[in-house]
């Protein structure tokens, strides 16, 4: 088995709550296009080497959105590579992110791999971080005793591979201003054919001008490389050479020169510290000289093609009834079981609960969420009820498993469809 | 365990499953939607993309209870959703007895257009790609080429080069659009027969584009047991001892079989017996891949679990990891009782006397040049699945004897292999073949199937041994890295007077074919050309690394890289023209190769150089006509600037352009006095259908296509009433292994003369009913009748072709008599109430062929190839793209044009990963590649435009003028890839594949010549 368990809480305070209980036992898994992977190879492991469990967020409801207010933009930590193509709001507002998310991987990993998970991977190969620093962003981070707390991205990314995030932490949101008409961005990547498609080498570079027009001095300046130190760097140099410049060549040779500065790059197999300083070199200067140009957007889709049906990008976490009970305010203490309306005691685990009104056909295996053996249905979700509080439950649905197959007998026209050839192999 | 809710295909499933399952093993193994591929398991092949909810997703890496509640589509539901959304599915009749068109028609526009474009070869990686182009045609049915690309760029075909994936993808685009497929453009060809060179789809391709097609992975026995393989940790170890008995311990663990449960034979090998089934004993592990134990069990996860309970105690021994070292007096050595250390073969060619051929010559030009290790990464890993005789399976029935499931490329040599290592005669196994997924040379020796026959003999029950791609990369034998040294004299008017070469080939562990590779490689080491004389010596190592063995150009690609660099220096040290050079000295027939064999015919070398100069010209022409247009805006100003050369260089902004050209040849068939032949059986049916019946493999190439369109031609059937069975050991004669290009000639001619042989029976029958000579039956869609033109030439007379009842028929000069024609069912059942067979089996033998060094034919044929590349040089990065491939292959006859631009364009893109991305990294014998992702094999981004043109100089006894092409289309890319960019950047590359670091670097120190390549040590 590749994880050891599997949770798929429906709020957040309820993933704190399991992020709490377990600490390093436990991942939290977003898009699960690289976690899942780290813990079949051994790289993410609980610290007796056994492998973790896994904590799934998608299934929250409301974190998976871009949201602009007061100039600042804000990123919920289930938003996708592809979401931020699509959003009109980071294509002009923050230009450098929706270019880096546009050359992430493959359309199989844009749709589900988000950008809280690019961070939190903390690679300095990893695409979203270079604009996102650029951008200054800041991380918020949320966990169930301490509450919240928010900090610079650069704070929060320590070392190589490593972040700020406590064993019962989540990172909730990530934020930055939003760019004016005053300002402009581009990301550039260079990858090598060869070995993993990850950057070789990658800047992203964010300015602000006087004014809006082309040739006015800048106020500010901001460059950050990818893959060539053990952390995303910023070249702090290069920036306030070009405050107060407009730029020419030469003023673009000179801070793609200062640039390089700020790379500490290592030799490895896919490429010599050499070739990633002179790269720096040349992708500051390329950057550069699409800002100068005003030619950023070049090349860049008018439409990007999301390759995502019409779900807008978004996961459904919505269950198959939808709805919860109207009035659940009122009866608080109500759940509706196997079509039943039924009083739930509190303060316990749902399991407890639903055995104590008389659902003995939950069963209890290991209490600690390991054994599935309490397994229900809450809201059209799997749950483990012996790991969900059961003040969750009150005004959901909730099926247990006597119930579920009952729901999974076949429909008249899916039968039909079976018949007329729907399925081939089934 | 946690219960899972999903719709799949529109249909509910509620089931149980444990935690850690992905979606893709749910669809495959729980619900059998076994066209759900796993490539990689790691998200880097897209063979596993369906669609959660419209979106799609590598279902390898998609925890199978994210899938909650979803919507789930897999390739077998996409026709059936297309059809319900399609306003005309009321007035659909599907036939039951498969007209093809019908068939197609039904389905979605995606799967129509892979299989009338040849998109599907292998078919492995085909659902990925459909399901993965479904949500771009979605969103936008008329595509851009960059869209396509954008979409597809992370999904990987091995075996169609992209090319025609693209092209299906717009058709579908726009079908989708106007209710119309365009039909797919096909490079010219000469005038087809009836079924023989026309562009047919493959038989298998409704199939494959529909998830239908079972590979061996998607084959399910009751009470199967799987096993895992534990494999050597060090490049050289002995044995001491292997503690196996807490694996042994776990429930549901069977048996953990070692070295002393090998009842026959301890090794096992192609041309020799040197690979041990397992290692240990008096056999040390010698590469990282050697197998030491197999765990049978319950389940497939349990079994690797139980891998690691397993204590091995090893004595490292000191290991050597490159064939120079491997030759000193002091290397270790690997198989201490062979004569000569580690030498598995010192091949020589001598060919007149070089040194006089050098005191001739005007330049000489000496080089080292270096390829790298490569990988085969067929999509789909190595499976076998060993079932013990007397098994009764519900699905496939009864089991007479051992029978192995396995695509494999050499089903007898399996046979022959697994008899001898589990002491049993030949005729107690059988091989059956699956569908396969991609080959390449790298399913040619042994993989799984000992050890599954062997399991299913110690458990009494069917095992199945499924590769992780981590143990395929590992494991399987390998192209052989080299170092080949050659020096090339020629006279100031362009004659090479001689060519002197030393190639050493890293063999690896063992033998596998590599002494055969190595040889191909030293007779091809003077390339297509006629040269004075020659002195050639190979040397074929054993080292401690991986087995190298057969891999789609078998040598010769590594020495066409040396050849083919040395032939473009060596003309522009004369100032001559890379392709007037190659042309003064190509060969051409009445050429005397350097091994003494005299070309007598089918040489389409000529044409292929003039066809491909003529399409650079014309590329420069409208360069220039375009240029003239813009102002020279582009900043490439060539307008009325006099064309000094086809391979200047081309500078628009930060890039430079330039164009280079190689040629090549490779051999069809064994060769080299090894006897070679094939089998065929038909058998003809009272319901008027034919089989034919090889044990060739099919693994992509479309062969299976080619046999039934030989043996439809011969018989005048309808080719949809020709099935062919290929594969395997009981029902199938065997055809030979299918390598060296040779099934098409091979087996092609099996086909043809067994259909032929039955065409004369049955000619003898029918024309006994109507009491003609049975030389004027005639054969034609499905009827047998009397050609009376012939008839009355028979019979000396001379106005019979006149007669009013006769009709001409289309594409047929034959005409038909009404009165006097049965069908062909007819003609079976007169011949089997004859009492004759409708059976028979025809063995073809080709030309005989003699060993190197005794001069004569050392082939029967050879087939011809001239590349050309435009490169882009990216001068600020080193970046190499390769804009545009215009080829032209001399094939002898193009049997199915279709395929055979599917064969061309494949190892063409091959090829382009072989010069710029692919390396299989060993670092002191250990493996640095160790997953497909570090394993760059090139994507959809990396397809040029490309041009292709067929040359049809035919054979005299290839079926009906054809010899091989399944390599030669990947050969001569990989130098004029390198030619190019010298052309465009000043910068020889001696060492693949090309370092876009080093390449920059060198261009910035103005350094004329490269030997590093990616993956080497970095340079201080």
């Amino acid at each position: 088995m590749t994880y050891a368990f599997y949770h798929s809480p429906n709020t957040l305070e309820e993933a704190l709550y399991l992020k709490a209980k377990y600490g390093e036992d436990a991942r939290a898994l977003a898009g699960a296009t690289d976690l899942l992977l780290e813990i079949e190879r051994g790289v993410r492991q609980r610290p007796d080497g056994s492998p973790p469990g896994v904590i799934d967020l998608t299934r929250i409801p409301g974190l998976a959105s871009i949201v602009e207010s007061n100039d600042v933009i804000q990123l919920g930590p289930l938003v996708t590579h592809n979401q931020c193509v699509a959003s009109p709001t980071i294509v002009e507002k923050a230009f450098p992110l929706a270019r880096a998310c546009w050359e992430v991987g493959a359309p199989q990993i844009r749709n589900r791999a988000t950008v809280v998970g690019n961070v939190i991977t903390a690679s300095p190969a990893n695409d979203t971080i270079a604009p996102l620093l650029a951008l200054d962003a800041r991380i918020t981070v949320r966990s169930l005793e301490r509450g919240e707390r928010t900090l610079p991205l650069d704070a929060f990314i320590i070392g190589f591979r490593k972040v700020d995030l406590a064993p019962d932490e989540l990172v909730t949101a990530i934020s930055f201003p939003a760019l004016n008409e005053r300002c402009d961005g581009v990301f550039i990547k260079l990858g090598l054919r060869r070995a993993q498609a990850i950057s070789v080498v990658n800047v992203a570079v964010v300015v602000e001008r006087e004014t809006p027009a082309l040739d006015a001095p800048f106020i500010r300046a901001s460059i950050a490389l990818g893959a060539v130190a053990p952390v995303v760097v910023r070249a702090s140099a290069a920036e306030s050479f070009l405050v107060g410049k407009s730029l020419d060549e030469e003023t673009i040779a000179e801070a793609a020169r200062l640039a390089v500065q700020a790379a500490s790059p290592i030799d490895d197999i896919r490429s010599s510290a050499e070739y990633r300083r002179a790269m720096v070199e040349a992708l500051t200067a390329r950057a550069l000289r699409q800002i100068a140009a005003g030619e950023t957007r070049a090349g860049w889709p008018e439409q990007p093609v999301m390759l995502w049906g019409d779900t807008g990008g978004v996961w459904p976490v919505t269950r198959r009834s939808g709805k919860r009970s109207e009035g659940a305010e009122a009866n608080e203490r109500m759940a509706i079981v196997n079509g039943c309306s039924v009083a739930l005691p509190g303060g316990m685990t749902l399991l407890d609960s639903l055995r104590a009104v008389g659902f003995v056909g939950v069963k209890e295996g290991c209490a600690e969420g390991e054994c599935g053996a309490c397994t229900v249905s809450l809201d059209g979700m799997a749950v483990m009820a012996c790991m969900v509080p059961a003040e969750r439950a009150w005004g959901g649905e909730i099926l247990t498993v006597e119930g579920l197959a009952a729901c999974g007998r076949l429909h008249p026209v899916q039968q039909a469809f079976i018949e007329s050839g729907g399925v081939q192999c089934g | 365990m946690p219960m899972l809710t999903m719709t799949v295909n529109g249909v509910q499933h509620t089931l149980d499953v444990p935690a850690g399952r992905f979606l893709a093993e749910v669809l495959r193994y729980d619900l059998k939607l076994t066209g759900v591929k796993i490539g990689c398991n790691e998200a880097e092949c897209g063979a596993c993309t369906v669609l959660v909810n419209g979106r799609s997703v590598d279902s390898c890496i998609f925890p199978a209870l994210k899938a909650q509640g979803a919507e789930v589509l897999t390739i077998e539901g996409l026709a059936a959703a297309w059809r319900t959304r399609q306003p005309s599915s009321a007035n659909l009749h599907l036939h039951e007895n498969g007209d093809q068109e019908t068939e197609l028609e039904a389905l979605h526009p995606l799967q129509e257009a892979f299989v009338r474009y040849g998109a599907t070869q292998c078919g492995f990686c085909t659902p990925g790609f459909i399901m993965q182009a479904k949500t771009l045609l979605d969103a936008n049915p008329n595509p851009s080429d960059e869209e396509i690309k954008h979409c597809l760029k992370d999904t990987y075909c091995r075996c169609t080069g992209y090319v025609s994936i693209i092209n299906a993808v717009k058709a579908a685009g726009e079908k989708m659009r106007t209710g119309q497929m365009p039909e797919p453009s096909l490079p010219e060809h000469v005038e087809p027969l009836h079924y023989v060179g026309q562009p047919l789809p493959r038989p298998d391709a409704i199939d494959k584009v529909t998830g239908r097609a079972l590979y061996a992975d998607d084959y399910w026995f009751e009470g199967m047991l799987y096993g895992a393989t534990l494999r050597s940790e060090h490049p050289h170890a002995r044995i001491l001892s292997i503690d196996a008995s807490a694996a042994e311990a776990l429930p549901g663990v069977w048996c953990v079989l070692t070295q002393k449960d090998v009842p026959g034979a301890l090794c096992h090998g192609l041309v020799e017996a040197d690979w041990p089934v397992f290692a240990g004993g008096d056999y040390p592990a010698r590469y990282v891949g050697d197998p030491i134990a197999l765990v049978v069990a319950e389940t497939d996860e349990l079994a690797h679990d139980a891998l690691k309970r397993i204590r091995v105690e090893y004595e490292v021994l000191p290991a050597v990891t490159d064939p120079v070292t491997a030759r000193r007096p002091d290397a270790p050595v690997l198989h201490p009782d062979r004569p000569d250390g580690n030498l598995l073969k010192h091949i020589k060619v001598r060919h007149g006397d070089v040194e006089a051929g050098f005191a001739a010559a005007d330049v000489i030009v000496e080089r080292t040049y270096r390829t790298p290790m490569t990988e085969h990464a067929f999509l789909e890993p190595e499976c076998s699945i060993g079932v013990p005789a007397g098994w009764n399976d519900p699905r496939f029935g009864y089991h007479d004897k051992l029978t192995v499931y396995v695509g494999s490329q050499i089903p007898y040599a399996d046979r022959d292999q697994v008899a001898r290592c589990l002491g049993l005669p030949k005729e107690a196994v059988r091989i059956k073949g699956t569908v396969m997924g991609g080959g390449f040379g790298g399913k040619e020796d042994i993989a799984g199937q000992i050890h599954a026959a062997l399991a299913a003999q110690v458990t009494g029950r069917p095992v199945k041994i499924l590769y992780t791609r981590e143990e395929s990369l590992r494991f399987h034998p390998k192209r052989h890295p080299t170092i080949i040294r050659i020096k090339t004299g020629a006279k100031r008017d362009g004659t090479i007077t001689a060519v002197e070469a030393e190639l050493y080939g890293d063999s690896g562990a063992y033998a596998s074919l590599g002494e055969k590779v190595m040889t191909r490689a030293t007779t091809h080491a003077t390339g297509p050309y006629i040269v004075g004389s020659a002195k050639i010596d190979c040397y074929a190592m054993y080292t401690n690394n991986a087995p190298c063995g057969a891999f789609r150009g078998f040598g010769v690609t590594q020495s066409a890289f040396a050849v083919e660099s040395n032939m473009d220096i060596v003309a522009e040290a004369l100032g001559m023209d890379p392709i007037e050079f190659r042309r003064k000295n190509a060969m051409r027939v009445g050429a005397v190769t350097a091994t003494g064999q005299v070309l007598r015919e089918s040489v389409g070398l000529l044409t292929c150089l003039e066809k491909v100069e003529t399409a650079i010209r014309e590329w420069w022409r409208e360069r220039e006509q375009e240029s003239g247009r813009t102002g020279g805006q582009d900043g490439a100003s060539i307008s009325g600037r006099h064309l000094s050369s086809l391979f200047a260089p081309l500078r628009i902004s930060n890039k430079i352009y330039a164009w280079g050209v190689a040629a090549g040849y490779k051999n069809t068939g064994l060769g080299g006095g090894a006897p070679d032949k094939s089998e065929a059986e038909i058998e003809v049916f009272p319901n008027g259908r034919a089989e034919i019946r090889t044990s060739s493999a099919e693994m992509g190439q479309n062969l299976i296509g080619v046999l039934a369109a030989c043996t439809a031609e011969e018989l005048g059937l309808p080719i949809r009433n020709v099935s062919v069975l290929v594969m395997d050991t009981d029902l199938t004669p065997d055809g030979g292994p299918t390598t060296a290009s040779r099934q098409t000639y091979l087996s092609g001619n099996a086909a043809r003369l067994a259909a032929r042989a039955m065409r004369e029976r049955l000619q003898g029958v029918v024309a006994e009913k109507f009491d003609v000579p049975p030389e004027v039956i005639a054969f034609h869609e499905g009827l047998a009748y009397v050609d009376e033109a012939r008839l009355a030439a028979v019979r000396g007379e001379t106005q019979g072709a006149q007669n009013g009842s006769q009709h001409p028929l289309q594409g047929s000069t034959a005409t038909l008599s009404r009165s006097r024609s049965i069908s062909f069912a007819e003609a079976v059942k007169l011949l089997i109430e004859e009492g004759r067979s409708p059976k028979l089996r025809y063995e073809y033998w080709a030309p005989k062929t003699q060993p190197l060094g005794t001069g004569g034919d050392m082939h029967f044929a050879f087939s011809y190839a001239v590349h050309a590349a435009l490169v882009s040089v990216d001068t600020t990065t080193g970046e190499v793209t390769v804009e545009r491939v215009v080829s032209a292959h001399d094939v002898g006859r193009a049997i199915n044009p279709l395929s055979l631009l599917g064969q061309i364009e494949g190892g063409i893109v091959m090829g382009i990963g072989n010069a710029l991305t692919e390396h299989y990294i060993v670092e002191n014998g250990v493996p640095w590649t160790q997953h497909l992702g570090q394993y760059k094999m090139p994507g959809i981004k990396h397809t040029p435009q490309m041009c292709n043109f067929i040359v049809e100089d035919p054979t005299a006894e290839g079926p009906y003028g054809a010899k091989g092409v399944g390599e030669i289309s990947s050969i001569p890319i990989s130098p004029a890839i390198t030619n190019a960019i010298y052309n465009a950047v000043g910068v020889r590359c001696l060492a693949l594949p090309v370092d876009q670091d080093a390449l920059l670097l060198a261009m910035k120190r103005g350094e004329r010549e490269l030997d590093r390549r990616w993956g080497d040590p970095p340079i201080r």
